[in-house]
Formats: structure tokens, sequence, C-alpha cells
């Protein structure tokens, strides 16, 4: 009877963690249209540059020319045309895809680059969209008047761009999801790189809501989401410093109705961790949180044990190539690459 | 005696064979048309691109040299391509570093699959003429 009771005691004096890294390592990362292994080997590289997967074997796959479902046996079953750039998110049912393409705007005789935000069906049907441009006029906010790199000249000939719409989710159940609150369930969240956090209706015609987070120099942010707390929480590029000489990244948590930063993460010392541009956020569970940033690697960080969990360094440097991450995500792909038949 | 002997021969025949995989088809038209597909897919694979922000490239030069995609050949009897590729320990391409291989696909006319042939480059199987119909 003892050694039963020293059993239970051993067992229940066990942190829960081994299961929870049991539940991680059955995880896949998804960088791009790569899948690696939690251990940052690459298992499958797909075609696309984007890419969500299905557990029956099939996928989309986005780049700078097209967006196509194909099934199990890389059989395309539909396309749409267009410029899809920074990432690709399925909706709450999973059965709409959010997406970005580029469009154009004439502007003194010259064309520039604009967002639009797409939502499409499932069967490759586009069931709504906005502009860039038609947000910001609705919201008046001055077009802003970048330089494009060269491959993006290339790409979507034009020489600037007016915006840089660079994430998109549909808001999920949360804690403030009330009456007269902006984060409904089946709203969009979108984000704009300076232009703020837009609040769309689910017909994206309408701005629910809209804030650019003094939190961040300029709104330098990515991949905004709401948490079923009901905050937000982000990649914050450029976190707000009075001197700014050393400028440094955080993922932030931030409550919208007490309009405050409620969790934080840096690096320390802070400048240790910094990513300029792009940036990539998951929550994995009420715990740990994944993030990638640009140049160095993807991260899942613990909350409550304030500690790494994981660094995964293969999402970075691939086929003896550094890489420069854009979209970095979790998901369990064992039944996709079980029927994907290529 | 003679029946004994020729069964031997004909083991040992066979135990030469490369092993390959059947990949189902009820046609020489379907058989056609997977050959094609895997050729597009393998072609959509290494898609050249570049990141849009600081041109890094997808794949290395070297990389896609080390890859190279065959052209689908047809006669009256067989439908047949021929690949070189690196492919990871679980026999996938889409990689620079690993086994460099041949992958072959053949459709032999009448037979009710497509034959996907995986032979190391080092393999002293690796003959020409010896994946073949006949």
């Amino acid at each position: 009877m003892r050694l039963i009771y020293l059993f239970f005691a051993i067992l229940s004096s066990m942190p829960a963690y081994s299961l929870t890294q049991n539940k991680l390592q059955a995880l896949n990362i998804i960088q791009d249209c790569n899948i690696l292994n939690m251990n940052g080997d690459v298992v499958r590289s797909l075609p696309g540059k984007m890419c969500l997967f299905f557990e029956d074997g099939k996928f989309i796959s986005a780049n700078e020319k097209r967006m196509r479902l194909y099934d199990k046996n890389y059989t395309a079953l539909w396309t749409i045309e267009g410029h899809f750039h920074h990432q690709l998110a399925l909706s709450n049912d999973k059965k709409r895809i959010l997406a970005f393409d580029s469009g154009k705007i004439d502007i003194k005789g010259k064309n520039k680059r604009t967002d639009r935000i797409l939502v499409i069906s499932m069967e490759g049907k586009i069931l709504h969209e906005q502009s860039s441009d038609a947000l910001l006029k609705m919201q008046k906010l001055p077009y802003f008047d970048w330089l494009n790199s060269p491959w993006l000249k290339q790409e979507t000939n034009t020489e600037r761009e007016i915006s840089h719409f660079n994430s998109i989710y549909e808001i999920p159940k949360n804690a403030n999801d009330l009456p007269g609150s902006p984060l409904r369930e089946g709203n969009f969240i979108v984000n704009g790189l300076t232009h703020g956090i837009f609040v769309l209706s689910p017909d994206l015609k309408r701005i629910v809501f809209h804030k650019i987070l003094n939190t961040s120099v300029e709104h330098f942010i990515h991949d905004v989401q709401v948490t079923k707390r009901g905050n937000i929480i982000y990649f914050n590029n450029i976190t707000a410093e009075p001197t700014q000489k050393n400028l440094y990244s955080t993922i932030q948590e931030y409550d919208l109705l007490k309009q405050g930063v409620v969790f934080e993460f840096k690096a320390s010392p802070e400048a240790m961790f910094f990513s300029r541009y792009c940036g990539a956020i998951q929550e994995l569970d009420d715990d740990h949180i994944l993030f990638s940033d640009k140049f160095n690697g993807t991260y899942i960080y613990s909350r409550n044990e304030k500690k790494m969990f994981s660094t995964i360094r293969g999402t970075h440097f691939q086929n003896r190539l550094p890489v420069y991450n854009q979209s970095t995500k979790a998901q369990d792909l064992s039944l996709f690459l079980k029927n994907f038949k290529r | 005696m003679k029946l004994v002997a020729l069964f031997f021969v004909i083991a040992l025949a066979g135990c030469s064979n490369l092993e390959y995989r059947e990949i189902p088809v009820t046609s020489k038209e379907q058989a056609r048309m997977v050959i094609n597909n895997e050729v597009t897919f393998l072609q959509d694979t290494f898609i050249q691109s570049r990141e849009p922000y600081y041109g890094g490239l997808r794949w290395s030069p070297e990389c896609l040299a080390d890859n190279t995609i065959g052209k689908v050949i047809e006669d009256e009897k067989t439908i047949r391509v021929q690949s070189r590729l690196i492919l990871n320990s679980n026999g996938d391409p889409g990689f620079c570093a690993g086994e460099k291989s041949i992958l072959v696909l053949l459709y032999c006319d009448g037979e009710k699959f497509v034959r996907e042939y995986k032979v190391a480059s080092s393999s002293k199987k690796n003959k020409p003429g010896i994946i073949s119909c006949d």
C-alpha cells in the first residue's frame, strides 16, 4: 500500500511539462511551404511560397503569381491568379482562406502597389475583398510612398507601394466577444505596417475599429491576433524606446480596453532580440508561444516558466542557404504527410 | 531436373531486377497523366524564387544542378521519364543534401500500373538500360 502511495506521490510531483513536451514534439513547423520536424529538419519541401495543409492530403499553395488548391495526388483543383504575399490563414471554421493579393492604383500617372484583402471559399471563389487604399481613405490615413525592392518591382510592375498589410485573422471566441465590443467573433483583424490595426466586419466592407499602437515605433508590427483572453498579441518589431539608440523587438499582449501591455517577451539585454522586418507568432497553448524573426530562428517560449522551451534554427537555414523568414507556424501534419501521395 | 534448374535461373534473374513501387492506373491515358503530373510536381518544387525584400534565393544554383528533371519520352510501347534528384531518407524529393539518385517513372504497355524506380546514383544497379519494360 505504501508503495502504491509512493508511486502516486512521485507521479503527482512530476511536472505536467513532460506531457506538453510530447505534445509539442508531435507538431511540425511550417516555414513557407517547407515542413519541418521540431528538431528543425526539413521533412518535405513542397511547391509555393505560402502553404496551408489539410488532413486529407490536400494543400493550398500560393506564390507571387497564383494560388492553387491541390489534391493529395498533386492535381490542381482550382487556380486564382494574383500576387499573393505575406501569409495565408484559415477562418475559424476552416472553410475559408484569408489572403493578401497586390493591386495597383494610379497616382499622378504612376502605378503604385496596394494591398487587396481576400476571403476565399474552399472552392476557389472570392467571397469578400477589400483594398488598402479604400481602407486608408475611409480612415483618413495618408498613403505612404515606399520604394519597392528590385524583386517586388519586377513582380508587381510598380515602383512604389502605398501600404504594407501583413496579417489577417478571423477573430475567434474570446473573453471580450461582447455586444458593442469590436472583438466580436467573425470580424477580421487586419494589420497594416505603420497604418495600424483594423477590425473589419465579416464582409470586409466596414471598419469596426482602428488603432495605431503607441507601444511600437511607427506601428512596426506583424502578425496581430486576438487571444481567447480577449487581448491582442503581436510581434512588435520596433518597440518604443525613448533614446532610440538600442532598438529591440518584443512579443506583446495588449489589452485594448485597459490600453496597456499585459505580457511582454523581450531579450536580456533587450537589443539582442531585434527583427526590423517580418515576424510571426502563434499561441500553442495557455503557456507556450511560438515566434520567429526574420534572420535568426524560431522560438518556443514558456510564459509560466519565463524561459525558452525550444529554439529551432532549421527554419532559417535550409539547403545550405540562409532563409529569410516571413511566416512560421506549428501544426500537427502527421495526417497530411500520410495522405499526400507525391 | 531440368525444370528445377530452370526455376533457379528464373529466380536468379528475378533477384537481379530492380525493385519498384507500383502506382495503379487503369489505362495508358491515365499512366500518361500520372507521369506528367509527377514531372509538374518536381518542376514546381524547384521553381527558383526570391524573397521579395532581401532577394534571398530559395534554391542555390548547385542544388538546382543536382536536381534535374527529365523529359517525358513516349513511344508505342512505353512512357518514360528519368530525373536526377537528391532524395531524403524517406525517398522524397525537394532537397539539396542527401542521396543523389535516379528517379524513373515507366509505363509498359498493357500493365495496370506505372513503375516508380528510385536508385542511388552510386548503386551498382544503376546501369544504362537496366530499367526497361523488357
